[in-house]
């Protein structure tokens, strides 16, 4: 049996999205007395979308799988020749969450040292090194932003203000 | 008038704050252009959040200076280790890495900056010429034209992703879709929010631009663990630059350098066209017009020469559109504009007139930014020998941080961090399945005009055909359904015979919106356009209407 493409899987994702965002068109209120609705934008780009989309799915049906789709694992398979990637994406995620709390300054911090240690080689010079950087290049960051930009940055709940 | 206009804008430029931050931004852009993996863009774009605080000329001149520097700083990687550090650079190593395995490192950087230099003078001294005048064109713009000025935009940059045309489409598309996401500006309506609060503001230009090129970007360069902990570059000795050599054998071949730096203002022009094409492009040009085409490949100056004068003549026609008709000519223009809106300026035809010295200060810091960059040169190569050392995966991570207090800088919002990551994995599954960013970048810069001037056409009138009727309209709307059928015209050519009727169907087609402008010159351009049209489609009469194969050049050059 042929295997569907992941050009095949992205066109009809976006097929979907299309058809869900035109039917939202539908819901918007037009203001009396105004000559052109706010849905007019929103169906223009919806229609120009949808349209590519069958244009790209009848594409890709028509091709042939490329080699990466012909070649691909399973699951667990992608997930290690993307640990990378998604260990990073996993720890910014967790960064962002903890912000409330660690702030920009500590959060920034741990999630440097963290990330740094996930992609790095487990040696205790590294950690070492890895832990200088964090320290030093946030808290850098951290000063030029706050004392030179005058931003005010997450303080967190932990660090007293 | 034009001279007190001049006169302020030396005076904002040569400011002594602004002097330091451009040469910081010079620096930074020469290391950063250095470093395989690392793109200009990526440089310009982690460059914004510093500039929130700026005046727009301090912030717009530190970008420039980033961008100067990033152009030439390509070169130093590629002629000394055969690794382009930008793709602009593509082509420099050709021969510029040839000349270092025979000996003459110093040479080839030589070659290399001074024609930076060069190249980008040549295009200062047009976007001086031409950036008012076309600015005056742009007035004539109503919104039917500038509507199809934008489609124009989208679809050139889509057809540069090749046969990947309709995903530069569809990426196209959804960068329009981003600005359609919030309340609409007119009724106050709240589009594709589904009652999430936050989106109802839309999304903020410079976390979806970081998002999607230095986020996935980074993550990219992450995603091969071996490598990922490697140095960057195996490090190179210092190296003493050969300036009076470089500039002697610039001279003996200034036709290779007027022209490639021609060709780089002119793909500077197209909206979306950026300095990998023109890189290529002179190469290929210089190759075919030398007397020693053999050469090129060994080590020749001329195939130095030729790319690092086109793609820093890059900027210059880009900003020329950028300034005078407020669309991006490339994506590092885009973000400029970016910066630009957030200090509440929008690039427009009337930009020359409404903000003289903020646009007479592009000019001159876009000058000046080369002179820096020849000054800084010696000492970039030095720290850039020792950032290459670092492995990337420490450097990776640091700027991940910085993109989130960065972009937390803009509005002091933590949903903003949350739009960044959410990019960033869009960004990055673009990336991998085929999708080019440029067209949504411009999607995203450009979908707000697009709205507001197809919402006034319609207004004024519902009638689509005034699209057609329109002169500029029609003339917009003519070259994108031709850039549309590019690839195919580039995958066919010497294969099929409808290829050969291409160029002058385009020809004897623009003559009738050139025509339909009246006045005395377009008309005489029609005729010329026609004439050129008519010549080539007898030249191929008399030929039999022979296919010829694309040159093997050409094939090396694609691959490349």
């Amino acid at each position: 049996m042929r295997r569907i493409s992941a050009d095949v899987v992205i066109a009809l994702l976006l097929l979907i999205l299309c058809s869900g965002l035109y039917v939202d068109t539908h819901f918007y209120e037009t203001v009396p007395g105004a000559i052109i609705g706010a849905k007019i934008w929103p169906r223009v780009v919806t229609f120009f979308l949808g349209g590519l989309s069958v244009l790209y799915l009848i594409q890709s049906l028509k091709a042939e799988p490329a080699e990466d789709d012909v070649a691909r694992g399973t699951v667990a398979e992608w997930f290690l020749a993307n640990r990378n990637v998604v260990g990073c994406f996993f720890l910014y995620g967790v960064f962002l969450i903890s912000l409330k709390w660690l702030g920009m300054l500590l959060g920034g911090m741990l999630f440097v040292f963290v990330t740094l240690t996930f992609l790095g080689e487990n040696t205790r010079r590294n950690h070492m090194i890895n832990a200088a950087v964090a320290v030093v290049t946030i808290g850098c960051m951290w000063a030029i932003f706050t004392f030179g930009l005058g931003v005010i940055l997450p303080q967190g709940e932990i660090l007293p203000r | 008038m034009i001279i007190e206009n001049i006169a302020g804008a030396f005076e904002a430029v040569f400011h002594f704050k602004n002097l330091l931050l451009m040469t910081l931004g010079v620096a930074a852009g020469l290391v950063t252009g250095a470093i395989p993996g690392f793109t200009i863009t990526m440089a310009v774009v982690l460059t914004l959040p510093f500039t929130f605080g700026m005046s727009p000329v301090e912030g717009i001149s530190t970008m420039i200076g980033v961008f100067v520097g990033g152009l030439s700083g390509g070169l130093m990687a590629g002629v000394l280790t055969g690794i382009p550090g930008t793709p602009s650079s593509v082509a420099t190593t050709f021969d510029g890495y040839p000349m270092t395995r025979a000996g003459r490192p110093g040479l080839a950087l030589g070659l290399g900056v001074w024609s930076s230099f060069f190249g980008g003078m040549i295009s200062a001294v047009f976007l001086m010429l031409l950036a008012p005048s076309l600015a005056k064109i742009g007035l004539e713009f109503g919104p039917w034209d500038y509507f199809a000025l934008v489609l124009f935009a989208l679809t050139i940059t889509a057809s540069l992703a090749g046969e990947n045309m309709v995903k530069g489409v569809i990426a196209g598309g959804v960068g329009l879709l981003i600005t359609a996401i919030g309340e609409d500006e007119i009724s106050g309506i709240a589009r594709f929010t589904f009652g999430v609060e936050p989106l109802e503001q839309g999304f903020d230009f410079l976390p979806v631009l970081v998002g999607l090129f230095a986020f996935s970007q980074l993550l990219s360069d992450l995603r091969d663990k071996v490598r990922a902990r490697q140095p960057m570059v195996v490090s190179t000795v210092a190296i003493a630059i050969e300036h009076v050599q470089a500039v002697k054998a610039i001279f003996l071949h200034w036709k290779t350098l007027i022209r490639s730096s021609l060709i780089g203002i002119f793909v500077g022009i197209l909206p979306g066209a950026g300095g990998t094409i023109a890189n290529i492009l002179a190469y290929d040009q210089a190759k075919k017009a030398s007397d020693t085409p053999e050469k090129f490949g060994t080590g020749t100056p001329e195939g130095v020469i030729a790319p690092e004068s086109s793609n820093n003549a890059v900027e210059g026609g880009a900003l020329i559109t950028m300034m005078a008709l407020g669309i991006p000519g490339d994506i590092v223009t885009a973000v400029m504009l970016g910066a630009l809106l957030i200090h509440n300026i929008a690039p427009s035809p009337t930009f020359i007139t409404t903000e003289p010295v903020l646009a007479y200060s592009i000019m001159v810091s876009f000058a000046l930014s080369l002179f820096i960059m020849l000054g800084l040169q010696a000492i970039c190569l030095r720290i850039f020998v020792t950032v290459t050392r670092v492995p990337m995966y420490r450097l990776a991570t640091v700027i991940l941080a910085y993109c989130a207090i960065g972009i937390f800088a803009l509005n002091n919002i933590v949903f903003d961090l949350w739009v960044l990551l959410i990019f960033g994995i869009l960004g990055y599954a673009m990336r991998r399945y085929g999708f080019p960013l440029a067209p949504m970048i411009l999607g995203v810069v450009l979908g707000d005009n697009a709205e507001i001037n197809l919402i006034r056409a319609l207004a004024t009138d519902d009638n689509l055909m005034i699209f057609f009727m329109r002169p500029w309209s029609l003339f917009f709307l003519m070259i994108a359904a031709f850039s549309v059928a590019f690839p195919w015209f580039q995958k066919y050519r010497g294969k099929k015979k409808w290829t050969l009727f291409f160029s002058p169907f385009l020809a004897l087609s623009l003559s009738i919106p050139m025509f339909m402008m009246g006045g005395e010159v377009r008309p005489i351009i029609a005729c010329g356009l026609i004439g050129i049209g008519l010549f080539v489609l007898y030249r191929r009469h008399r030929g039999g209407w022979e296919l010829k194969p694309v040159g093997a050049d050409e094939h090396q050059l694609r691959e490349s």
